[in-house]
């Protein structure tokens, strides 16, 4: 009964996301800088999420995925003026897909790769308007 | 009256649940890839065949295009103070690079859009014995393979 006279104030809830497919650790370690092509890319990881011009005509893929499972407690107050829900969230702040970055020259051979979250790795190193004038 | 205060309890205990599906642009069709040929297929054809792309990005002197379609699929279970929520997103996604001359050099598709499943938090729904890892904590120790 104390539990259905809590129900509205009270949740305690645990929320999963999972998006997309997760990248294979294998088909990564297959790549090999200097000797990987594009096409080798595309049949060990499949199609990558994002692509990006890089500096003198190469480019940057990214492949990845997004897992989080956290547990959340919070408590609604009414009160005469309005409604206060503070809540604790235990997840970590992220909310970012992680996986790995592709670098290739403008030939399509790979020349480096980069695991981490997508969104650092992007912001890292896209091609900047000053660049692409340069160029 | 009686009968009503009897069964009144009996809907408190009921649990609640929840479905709900969102889908983005159109699926897409392993048949129309089929009919794409590196080296012969124009960037004008692959949009006759394949639709207007979801995005096209410069690459140096290439140019790709992406087509995706995405569907989530959220269920949860509202036990009064304990609830439990999922969400699965999957995708059908392809892209398709031309050269200078706008001619199909690379196809790299995979269709997952299918795949998407209402499930539970402890309902394992990826393989991850060779996953990259993900972005933050996994389910808790609790969570059994389905």
């Amino acid at each position: 009964m104390l539990a259905v006279l809590c129900g509205s104030c009270l949740q305690l809830r645990f929320e999963r996301d999972t998006r997309l497919e997760p990248v294979s650790k294998s088909g990564l370690a297959a790549l090999t800088p200097d000797k990987a092509s594009l096409e080798d890319a595309f049949k060990q990881l499949g199609p990558p999420l994002y692509a990006w011009e890089l500096p003198n005509q190469g480019f940057a893929l990214a492949w990845g995925w997004y897992s989080s499972g956290h547990w959340q407690f919070k408590i609604s107050v009414p009160t005469p003026e309005r409604a206060a829900s503070p809540y604790i969230d235990y997840a970590n702040d992220a909310d970012h897909t992680r996986g790995a970055v592709l670098f290739f020259d403008a030939a399509g051979r790979l020349v480096h790769v980069r695991e981490g979250l997508i969104r650092d790795l992007r912001e890292e190193t896209r091609l900047r308007p000053e660049d692409t004038e340069a160029e | 009256m009686r009968q009503l205060l009897c069964v009144l309890p009996l809907t408190f205990l009921l649990p609640g649940c929840l479905l709900s599906r969102q889908t983005q642009n159109e699926p897409l069709h392993a048949d129309r890839f089929a009919a794409l040929v590196p080296g012969t297929t124009t960037a004008k054809q692959t949009v006759e065949i394949l639709g207007a792309p979801t995005d096209v990005v410069q690459l140096g002197r290439r140019t790709a295009y992406r087509y995706e379609f995405t569907v989530a699929k959220d269920s949860g279970l509202v036990l009064f103070v304990v609830n439990f929520f999922n969400s699965d997103t999957r995708a059908d996604r392809a892209w398709v690079f031309f050269d200078s001359e706008e001619l199909l050099t690379h196809v790299a598709v995979s269709l997952h859009g299918i795949d998407a499943s209402y499930s539970m938090p402890w309902q394992e729904v990826r393989d991850r014995d060779d996953a990259l890892e993900a972005a933050s904590p996994e389910v808790p120790p609790t969570a059994a393979k389905q």
